[in-house]
């Protein structure tokens, strides 16, 4: 069973496509990632001199037959790539918009479902880490097929709602993340930016890459609300009344505020950041990002 | 309330980036508040622009005309002297036409108005009507007179004319300088019509100086002129006083005039020509030119011989019977004529035939012999005047010895415990025009504790010229042949009147003795314009020029509105007309006395209209143009 999450649409058109990671990273396994490690390989790196020990099968005779010297070939080790799928599931990923569209959260699941399982395609190792307020679930990354299924029980379990903090989720994501790999968050990062951007830059400094899924409704985007209302935070800010046509136009340079401290320090840090308007087809967002990711 | 129930009531809004919405609120806030209550302003003066443009509604001097149904109004303009007055370049009559015009602007189609001229007499220039254009027309050919209007008979005559109307009720519009002349002369308040007032002669001040009269009397090869000025001010004044004989300027004074006070220039020239002449007086003019004038004719010194019968003469002169009457003739000039009194008691009665009039003061009755010689006298054009006294008491005697040449038999004396007055109204000309040298009220201050009673009716022949205030007759006349018999029905002397020393009293003897001897009115003589002239010629030349042709024969005369020198042919000698000068006293009427005509206050806003320099103006297309820029506003700031 694929579960909800698991669109046979989205995953018919990744299933071509691949998730690499820009920075090499470790690990030991034969995968898809270039590691730090050089040894036992398939793939010439370079040659050595030849010092006692070294193996004579791996002597590059036709190196020795040019420079009358001997030198021992050196390989580079493929091995797998551990990744953190870091998902927002606190109460404004639960907003849906006004149409009857996915949901924030149903989308960064459904991403995060797609993502998982094209890194165990590629026979990365994926985890999963939810959080609210606190870290809530947590699936320690793994390279089994199977391990699509352990994914799947806790998205299909998880429901949005209360508070965010991302800051102190993220740091608590840190502790976990022993070596190097990646981290892809999957939130709508309605929050201190500041905050957010730290514990992500202390990441990257740990050579850990970074991608950010930036989830935003097409109400947030447009603001495209014609009747006064009483706007309701999702996750207990309070309310308040506006005429949205005399807001709309402060409402969207904050917005665009926010967007651009977004874009910005995720830049800064070198983190990969992409926008996701959630009334977007998930199919063609993720697609396009892929193949965006696979020229650079 | 509209503005609040339009507003779009707020529906509940879950939304996640809400912290976005309360920054934006916060930015917006003070400029939403300020928009809303921007909104709630547009609005309320859209709705008043809305009603007020449905409404069509007019500003300028207000002229209530009826708010609701048709109106009817007659407009009524003072023509009196005094709106000659200038004022701004102007004469306030001009000022009056104009604001009449703008009241006939401002009807409706619905509004009835009739056009009254207020003059010496009222006259109806267009009865109730709605045509416009008519009234506009009419107020036009409208001009100033010369002469005192009488506004309360106007007013009344406006008020029948409403009556008439169809629905009996209506207002009237008087435009009049409000000058206190012209307001007197009725003790009845006016409640006629609703009347408002519209005083043409804001801000004009009311000084003025009038030459009021002047005396002509001739001597042998000279001329004397006497012009008597008035200062209607309250500041001392001096005038320059010039005599114009012909066109040619005689003579100039200066006078001084005292406040409110009056002068005297006396002017002696010397004159050897023959017949009828002209000439004026003239000083500087003022504010009313038209008083600054008074012309005068004369002619050739002629000579009224009269003989004054003292029925009771007295060794103290001042208690003769004939005392004032030769006071008042002697020296006298009733205009050009010399008057030349000699005095008689009836013992010693003279031949009749060589005067022109014979006064019989307190007669006697008298043997029968000159009965029969008065009686031939007068048969013959003799004129005689009776007076009474205390030897006329026994009625019975003096019916019985002159009661045949008497106008009506004598009844007996009446007492008076309270003095009893003349009643100058419906007076003959000639006794009126002493009555305009004086105040109207001059004639009835004079008193009279007896007189004496005579049948009520009048003979044929018989004539009452004048009545006292109880209607008993007080001159009455009698045509015997072609002479005259005149009563006079009290004393000549102080013994049952006071009138022998009233400024009034030489006047009337010298207006009495001209119309006893036959003195052709018009001839010689000088009128009031507006006052018809007895004429007997051809024609009449203007002051302007004019030449008006006449039927021949003795004519009355009518077309006496302008000012100046008339000359009748044949030349029958020059006749002028002058103003009223009692129109040139400028005052205004208090409030008191408006309360005293109208029975009501008559000086507040309602009734009393500011009409300087303003029209009357329909906002109908400058709301609409308000209207049509504001409902975009609105709608910008409602979106």
């Amino acid at each position: 069973m694929l579960g909800r999450f698991l669109d046979p649409k989205i995953l018919q058109q990744v299933s071509n496509l691949s998730l690499r990671a820009r920075y090499v990273v470790e690990g030991v396994l034969t995968g898809f990632h270039r590691s730090v490690h050089r040894g036992q390989s398939i793939e010439f790196a370079e040659h050595k001199e030849y010092s006692p020990g070294d193996e004579i099968r791996h002597i590059d005779w036709k190196a020795f037959a040019k420079r009358d010297k001997c030198y021992v070939k050196q390989f580079e080790h493929e091995t797998n790539l551990r990744a953190w799928i870091a998902l927002d599931a606190s109460g404004s990923m639960g907003y849906a918009g006004g149409e009857g569209g996915m949901s924030k959260f149903e989308y960064g699941a459904t991403l995060t479902a797609s993502l998982s399982y094209l890194m165990l395609q590629q026979l990365d190792a994926v985890g999963l880490l939810t959080f609210q307020g606190s870290i809530q679930r947590y699936v320690p990354p793994r390279a089994r097929s199977s391990h699509l299924q352990a994914i799947m029980e806790v998205l299909e379990e998880l429901q949005p709602a209360g508070k965010t903090d991302l800051p102190s989720c993220l740091d608590g994501l840190q502790e976990k993340i022993k070596r190097r790999g990646m981290v892809i968050l999957i939130s709508d990062l309605l929050g201190p930016i500041e905050e957010i951007l730290m514990p992500l830059k202390l990441l990257r400094h740990r050579k850990t890459e970074v991608i950010i899924f930036h989830l935003l409704s097409e109400d947030e985007l447009e603001f495209h609300f014609s009747s006064p209302a009483i706007f309701q935070g999702l996750e207990g800010e309070g309310d308040v009344q506006a005429d949205p046509d005399s807001v709309r136009r402060a409402y969207l340079e904050e917005l665009h505020g926010f967007l651009d401290l977004c874009r910005k320090g995720s830049l800064e840090q070198d983190i990969d950041y992409c926008l996701c308007r959630t009334s977007d087809p998930l199919d063609r967002s993720l697609v396009h990002y892929l193949a965006r990711r696979s020229i650079l | 309330m509209l503005h609040l129930f339009q507003r779009k009531r707020a529906v509940l809004q879950p939304f996640p980036a809400i912290e976005f919405v309360f920054r934006s609120v916060k930015m917006t806030v003070r400029s939403l508040k300020a928009r809303h209550l921007l909104l709630l302003l547009s609005r309320i003066v859209l709705l008043i622009l809305l009603t007020l443009t449905f409404s069509q509604p007019i500003v300028g001097p207000d002229v209530p005309i009826a708010s609701s149904g048709p109106a009817y109004l007659v407009i009524v303009v003072d023509s009196s002297l005094s709106m000659r007055a200038r004022h701004g370049g102007r004469i306030l009559f001009n000022r009056a036409i104009e604001e009449a015009g703008k009241i006939v602007e401002s009807l409706r189609d619905s509004d009835t108005a009739a056009l009254l001229d207020c003059g010496t007499e009222p006259m109806v220039v267009l009865p109730l009507l709605r045509e416009k254009d008519k009234l506009l027309n009419a107020l036009k050919s409208l001009e100033a007179g010369y002469g005192k209007a009488d506004l309360y008979q106007c007013l009344e005559k406006a008020a029948d004319i409403l009556h008439g109307s169809i629905s009996g009720k209506g207002k009237i519009y008087l435009l009049t300088d409000m000058r206190i002349r012209g307001w007197e002369g009725k003790d009845a308040i006016f409640s006629g019509a609703k009347v408002f007032l519209i005083d043409v002669s804001r801000g004009m001040e009311e000084n003025n100086i009038a030459v009021t009269s002047v005396m002509v009397n001739g001597e042998e090869g000279a001329v004397n002129v006497e012009a008597i000025i008035r200062n209607f001010s309250p500041s001392p004044e001096e005038a320059l006083c010039r005599l114009f004989l012909g066109d040619d300027e005689k003579g100039r004074i200066f006078v001084s005039l005292g406040a409110w006070g009056e002068g005297r220039a006396a002017f002696s020239v010397p004159w050897g020509r023959k017949g009828s002449h002209f000439g004026r007086i003239e000083i500087s003019h003022d504010i009313l030119e038209e008083d600054d004038v008074r012309y005068f004719s004369f002619s050739s010194i002629g000579q009224i011989k009269a003989l004054i019968v003292d029925g009771e003469p007295h060794i103290n002169p001042y208690e003769c019977e004939s005392f004032y009457v030769e006071r008042a003739f002697s020296p006298s000039f009733a205009g050009q004529w010399q008057i030349r009194p000699d005095v008689t008691s009836q013992e010693s009665l003279p031949p009749f035939a060589s005067y022109d009039i014979v006064f019989f003061l307190n007669i006697r009755p008298l043997p029968e012999i000159r009965v029969r010689e008065l009686e031939d006298y007068i048969v013959r054009g003799g004129k005689v005047l009776f007076s009474m006294g205390e030897n006329s008491v026994n009625v019975d005697a003096i019916n019985g010895s002159i009661g045949k040449l008497l106008p009506l038999p004598l009844r007996g004396p009446k007492d008076y415990p309270s003095p009893i007055h003349l009643e100058p109204s419906g007076a003959t000309d000639f006794l009126m025009r002493a009555f305009f040298r004086e105040e109207t009220r001059a004639i009835r201050r004079a008193v009279f504790q007896r007189i004496m009673l005579m049948e009520p009716s009048a003979p044929p022949g018989s004539h009452i010229l004048l009545r006292f205030e109880d209607g008993s007759p007080a001159i009455v006349e009698k045509v015997i042949g072609e002479g005259r018999v005149l009563l006079f029905a009290s004393t000549m002397d102080r013994k049952w009147t006071d009138i022998p020393i009233r400024p009034v009293f030489l006047p009337l003897l010298h207006e009495i003795s001209l119309y006893l001897v036959g003195i052709q009115e018009g001839q010689g003589k000088e009128l009031i314009s507006g006052q018809p002239a007895v004429l007997t010629a051809e024609s009449v030349e203007l002051p302007s020029g004019h030449v008006v042709l006449l039927p021949g024969g003795e004519t009355t005369f009518r077309e006496t509105k302008l000012p100046g020198i008339y000359t009748p042919r044949p030349d029958t000698g020059y006749f002028s007309v002058n103003v009223d000068v009692s129109e040139s006293d400028l005052s205004k009427i208090s409030g008191n006395d408006l309360v005293g005509f109208f029975g009501i206050d008559q000086t507040g806003p309602d009734r009393t209209f500011p009409q300087e320099g303003r029209a009357r103006v329909n906002l109908w297309g400058p709301l609409l143009f308000l209207l049509v820029i504001f409902l975009p506003i609105e709608a910008i700031l409602s979106r």
